[in-house]
């Protein structure tokens, strides 16, 4: 949690999941009753300094937004307006997550149909699944596993720690980054698959829809903090390793590929924070684009050549 | 929201189409809805977009010109939307249902006071 007092704002760092939206509400109030008004969703959760105030909070999954929107588009709209004529202000938006908020009591819930919430989730979580990403992900994988078994069988006993030694070794490396992180994100899934089962059970039941509350948005959050810790050391591990086996090279793109990405992250920052248009942002990512594809060249040609 | 289970109305459903016989705006339609049920049946405003949603792709209301653009103060620029023939007869059927399961309960229920 980082504190600009200068600036009367408060930044927070939660890490949420599809599950995570009454959760997010509750916390939402709790700061309001604290003093801070949430003001955006990008880069974290931004709260500007308020009267302490009783408001309440709509966290949605629009059905009709794009993860990739960085506008309102015509569908969403439809959505925001009537959300609007209904007494609910929009305040921020983060892809397909809209926060709506309202200080009247007597405003009714934006949704009012409990199974309506439960299949907003359960569309998300199938679409995340069958996402290109996961898809092209699982095919690097069998990738990967394919080229070690390949490395393994063809391995030369005679000279050591020759080329297919290396290559098995960068590969090790990768499979450990990889299995961490795709492992990381099925378990995020398989969760929320879990909670969907859980919720219609309850709700065909009768039963309260077991939401999460904002106390246990903020124990887990704190359990990924751990999480990106554990990934950064064993990255840096990995690192040293290289460096003790005698290959200074990996060991340096390893490192530059960790600076990349706080660089991108910290870019990506700046870029959200300021209203830049549409087409500033493309350019802009276009731009990231071409010089990360002619870093990675440059590293890849310095390899080549020293081997 | 399954294609099937619009063969048989939710509550909620069958006082938002109750709310259609004249065209109406969204705000419109959710305090219609709560005006005829007596404040007994709120529809939120995500419910009922996505709703109205589901209706206009089956074909069950339509988009409508408001029969007078000045009654929701924001002029035009709101959709309106009136039940088609389809949600007509979807109406009536769960009408129908309703009143005969009513009907079937009237002797029994006669019985127990």
């Amino acid at each position: 949690m980082k504190k600009a007092d200068h600036k009367k704002t408060l930044t927070t760092y939660l890490s949420y999941e599809l599950t995570d939206l009454s959760a997010l509400e509750e916390y939402f109030t709790e700061m309001a009753a604290k003093g801070w008004r949430l003001t955006s969703l990008e880069s974290g959760q931004t709260f500007e300094a308020c009267e302490p105030c009783t408001l309440r909070y709509s966290v949605q999954l629009l059905p009709t937004a794009e993860s990739s929107d960085i506008s309102i588009n015509e569908k969403s709209r439809g959505y925001v307006d009537l959300c609007t004529d209904a007494g609910w202000k929009l305040v921020c938006f983060e892809g397909k997550l809209f926060v709506f908020v309202t200080d009247d009591p007597d405003v009714p819930d934006i949704v009012t149909d409990s199974q309506e919430k439960i299949d907003a989730v359960r569309k998300e979580v199938k679409r995340r699944f069958l996402s290109p990403l996961t898809i092209s992900a699982l095919i690097c994988f069998a990738g990967i596993i394919f080229r070690m078994i390949d490395c393994w069988i063809h391995w030369d006993a005679e000279t050591g720690f020759g080329s297919s030694t290396l290559e098995f070794t960068i590969l090790f490396a990768v499979l450990v980054l990889y299995i961490h992180v795709t492992l990381f994100f099925m378990i995020k899934q398989v969760h929320a698959i879990r909670w969907v089962h859980h919720a219609e059970r309850a709700l065909a039941k009768g039963e309260r829809i077991p939401y999460y509350g904002w106390h246990d948005l903020l124990r887990r959050s704190r359990c990924y903090l751990i999480e990106r810790i554990v990934f950064m050391v064993l990255f840096v591990a990995l690192a040293v390793f290289f460096l003790v086996l005698d290959y200074p090279v990996i060991s340096l793109i390893m490192i530059g590929i960790l600076a990349l990405l706080v660089i991108v992250m910290w870019v990506d920052r700046i870029l959200y924070r300021k209203s830049y248009t549409r087409r500033t942002l493309a350019l802009s990512f276009i731009g990231l684009g071409i010089l990360m594809v002619a870093i990675i060249g440059i590293a890849v040609a310095g390899i080549l050549l020293l081997l | 929201m399954p294609r099937e289970t619009l063969q048989t109305l939710t509550e909620p459903m069958y006082y938002v189409l109750l709310s259609l016989t004249t065209p109406r705006c969204g705000i419109e339609i959710m305090s219609r809805a709560k005006e005829l049920s007596g404040g007994r049946v709120i529809v939120g405003p995500g419910t009922l977009y996505t709703m109205l949603a589901k209706f206009e792709e089956n074909g069950i209301i339509v988009h409508a010109e408001p029969e007078c653009p000045d009654m929701t103060g924001g002029g035009t620029k709101r959709k309106h939307y009136v039940i088609a023939t389809k949600g007509i007869a979807m109406l009536k059927q769960e009408y129908d249902r309703l009143a005969r399961m009513a009907e079937d309960g009237k002797s029994i229920m006669e019985l127990l006071k």
